[in-house]
């Protein structure tokens, strides 16, 4: 190991003769200094100072079976140890034996359970996952106690030694995609795991789509929801967000309060949220197709109170929606990125500064502005901001087609969009589900709109053809629906 | 047909859009070319022939257990199955001609004006690039347009019923008009073209359900009648029958007052538009396929850009104003002996087989 400057040797000495009966040895940093103390510390010093005047009696003490309860025996061979020290073990190696004690003895220094900070949701549980694997799945245990949940752990990282836990119920599961997915498991080699996203980019085979193939929560009750519609979860140690498989579009658009609110309520929001996405995918290059290319398709008034707004300004069109839509990223980015005290303050410098001074100077139009903060104000609608994000990209995409075929550019774009979205699956379970498939019925309880729950109380089949037409709750005889 | 399973995929819904993308641009106004009012009854004859067509199909698919064209060999031997594959490849290519040129013109018409040539080879470039997607992928697409586009299509379509002059369809029996009948019939067949695919992809994996597509028929047959009877109900068949894109000229007339819009053709162009973005890569793609079929090898992405250049290379020497109305009337009658005589001969062929296939 190098002798590291945090390693640690403590002896157990027998007062008398200063014979040494037993070593400790553990790293300081990962250590557990309480644990340490007060369960192995103390109790060996205490059965080494009762056993001070009755030389080969400290063997007998029951301190070693307590002790034994603890750990597990490891063979002291130096790259055992050195395995066992760095995650996060205390050994205990006692004169005279071949084999060591390794104890668990770790103080990760987790945070505690918080409220989520991305996925907050007006009703509704509070606690969001952590950096600790043990917790995160207690809460989906809290949750979900029933034994048809399976747990399966697999080590990632030839460095890093990374624990990630598969998450499903057994008879629920898309078993096709299940296997498929464990197939591809094994097929990821890596040096370093930090984060769930690298299982589900190498496990999702993600090339250049920038739509995301794995569904990210930091939810609990979003996670244990998706488990019983027969998806399944990826946990690993050190992230605070489970991944979830198989992905749809439309469940990258669904949020917890859609589910907490009343059906009429949850079904609005959706709306509302897929207005946002039809506005920031369309309205940039719609305002390019009806100001430079198909003047003709709105009425002549609507034209002449663009065209009046536009007065003065130098340049076409797609240029200025360029220029905000680079500068509405560049505010984006510099809010994300700074901390929360400043953030704010770029927010008010990009909005309203620039964006008023550029339409004071004739550099944009007013009418620009409002198009841009309605464009951006969209984006935010997704629940998913890498889903956001893709939806951006593609409105650039619209943008540089709308640009010399107009109305037809967009159409052909978006079509293109909407082809190459048909064409991406999640194990084997279509993007574009329910819209893509013949599951009509998914399409009618839980896809855009949302029905009721006495209404939609069979499970989807959509994500798992197992769990299709199951019940959520019991029902009478002759119930379903 | 076996349904759903996570991935279930209707593939007479994917035959519908293509259809109904081909129906409303030109086959209402060459229709009525040849038989002016009498066009109202012209899709009877034309549906006893596709029900008839769609059975004939299904029955060989039923009783070869096999597909289309694996049966065609095991019944003729491998040059009946070639002859098979070239008698679609040469079909679809000349639907995929028809119906690119179509859109490119019909673009260069309304929504751009421009180059018809130019917009005609960059249709031909989208279907290519549209076409090396998977047929799966085009299914699901157009799950999605009937779902989010169809409807609205369709509520638009019915529109101009607000203002029509009725009485100018009467009387709808009118021999006087029956100028060229064959024209008409072949024309109305044309719009049935896409329906050939079943003998292309129907196998195990991929099934068709003989209702599905029998009602779309059905469905396709009553909308494209809607077009020419309201088409004459707003012109009076004098003018209708000199008017090229007849729809497209009846929603027109639609002025929309008070609304953002100046005419709701629009929307009707933008929404036809998506559904004929997968129709012409969907008939390309059948003629790659059927060409890959007479050569022996499976569809890949090279078949696909061969097939794009011969449909480019055959609009850039043919494109002209009068390319639609000459392919019309060939095509349709090819259209009518190759889904009618193909299935029916291997039909007859599998049943008068004595031995098993």
């Amino acid at each position: 190991m190098g002798r590291p400057a945090d390693l640690c040797m403590q002896s157990i000495v027998q007062p008398a003769d200063m014979e040494p009966l037993a070593l400790l040895v553990y790293l300081q940093s990962t250590a557990d200094r309480e644990f340490m103390h007060t369960q192995l510390l103390v109790p060996l010093l205490e059965a080494a100072n009762a056993c001070a005047q009755q030389p080969g009696a400290f063997w007998d003490h029951p301190v070693h079976r307590s002790l034994g309860s603890l750990g597990k025996v490891v063979i002291a061979e130096p790259e055992h140890l050195a395995q066992q020290l760095v995650a996060g073990n205390c050994l205990i190696m006692f004169s005279g034996h071949r084999a060591a004690l390794a104890v668990k003895s770790a103080n990760w220094n987790n945070r505690t359970v918080s409220q989520p900070e991305r996925e907050s949701t007006l009703i509704g549980p509070k606690d969001s996952f952590i950096e600790d694997l043990e917790v995160n799945l207690s809460m989906i245990r809290r949750r979900v106690r029933s034994d048809a949940l399976r747990v399966e752990e697999y080590l990632f990282g030839s460095d890093s030694q990374t624990r990630v836990r598969l998450v499903f119920m057994d008879k629920l599961v898309n078993e096709s995609a299940l296997r498929q997915f464990r197939e591809r498991l094994q097929d990821i080699k890596l040096d370093l795991l930090l984060d769930t996203t690298q299982i589900g980019y190498l496990a999702t085979r993600q090339r250049l789509s920038p739509f995301p193939m794995f569904q990210s929560t930091e939810r609990p009750d979003k996670a244990v929801s998706a488990l019983m519609e027969g998806r399944f979860l990826i946990f690993c140690d050190t992230t605070p967000t489970c991944l979830i498989l198989p992905v749809t579009m439309t469940c990258l658009y669904e949020t917890s309060d859609d589910y907490y609110f009343p059906s009429l309520s949850g079904t609005f929001l959706r709306l509302v949220r897929m207005l946002g996405l039809a506005i920031t995918l369309f309205l940039p290059a719609l305002y390019i197709a009806i100001t430079a290319v198909n003047q003709d398709v709105f009425r002549v008034q609507f034209m002449l109170a663009v065209a009046s707004s536009r007065e003065g300004v130098p340049y076409p069109a797609y240029i200025e929606v360029v220029i905000m839509l680079l500068l509405m990223e560049l505010i984006n980015e510099a809010t994300v990125r700074l901390p929360k005290t400043i953030g704010g303050t770029a927010t008010i410098v990009g909005g309203l500064i620039i964006g008023t001074a550029a339409a004071q100077s004739h550099l944009i139009s007013y009418i620009m502005i409002v198009i841009t903060a309605t464009t951006a104000i969209g984006s935010y609608t997704a629940p998913n901001y890498m889903v956001g994000l893709a939806w951006r990209l593609c409105s650039f995409f619209l943008v540089l087609l709308s640009i010399p075929w107009g109305l037809y550019g967009v159409v052909v774009g978006s079509a293109l969009i909407g082809l190459y979205i048909c064409h991406l699956d999640s194990f084997g379970v279509p993007y574009a589900a329910p819209f893509a498939t013949f599951h009509y019925k998914d399409l009618v309880r839980d896809s855009i709109v949302r029905l009721p729950a006495i209404w939609a109380r069979l499970r989807p089949s959509s994500y798992s053809y197992r769990a299709a037409g199951t019940k959520r709750k019991s029902l009478a005889e002759g119930e379903e629906w | 047909m076996r349904l759903p399973q996570e991935e279930s995929i209707h593939y007479p819904i994917l035959l519908f859009i293509v259809m109904i993308g081909l129906s409303v641009t030109r086959a209402p106004a060459l229709v009525l070319l040849g038989i002016g009012r009498n066009s109202i009854w012209i899709f009877a004859p034309c549906l006893l022939v596709i029900w008839l067509s769609v059975w004939l199909y299904h029955r060989v698919a039923l009783s070869a257990g096999m597909s289309f064209m694996l049966a065609a060999r095991r019944v003729g031997g491998k040059l009946t199955e070639k002859t098979f594959y070239l008698l679609y490849a040469l079909l679809f290519i000349g639907g995929a001609v028809y119906y690119t040129y179509l859109s490119g013109d019909f673009i260069s018409k309304t929504l751009l004006n421009g180059n018809l040539r130019f917009f005609v080879l960059i249709e031909t470039a989208i279907a290519a690039i549209v076409g090396s997607f998977p047929l799966k992928t085009m299914a699901r697409y157009a799950h999605v347009m009937m779902i989010f586009v169809f409807p609205f299509f369709f509520a638009i379509s019915l529109i101009p019923l607000m203002s029509l002059n009725w009485s100018w369809v009467m009387p709808v029996i009118a021999p006087m008009e029956m100028d060229n009948p064959l024209h008409s019939f072949s024309c109305a067949m044309l719009v049935y073209l896409p329906l050939a695919a079943l003998g292309l992809i129907q196998d195990k994996k991929h099934t068709f359900s003989r209702l599905s597509v029998t009602l779309g028929c059905t469905l396709i047959a009553l909308m494209t009648t809607y077009f020419m009877a309201a088409g004459i109900a707003n012109f009076g068949i004098t003018r209708a029958k000199q008017i090229v894109y007849l729809t497209y000229s009846l929603l027109n007339t639609v002025r929309i007052e008070n609304f953002v819009l100046e005419r709701i053709v629009f929307l009707w162009i933008l929404y036809w538009k998506f559904m004929q973005f997968v129709g012409t890569a969907f008939l390309l793609r059948c003629a790659a396929r059927s060409l890959a079929g007479v050569l022996g090898i499976r569809v890949n992405v090279y078949m696909i850009a061969v097939t794009a250049a011969l449909i480019a290379a055959a609009e850039w020497f043919g494109t002209s104003p009068f390319l639609a109305r000459g392919l019309a009337v060939p095509l349709g009658l090819a259209t009518l002996g190759i889904i009618l005589l193909t299935p029916l001969l291997l039909y007859a062929g599998v049943k008068l087989r004595r031995k098993p296939l």
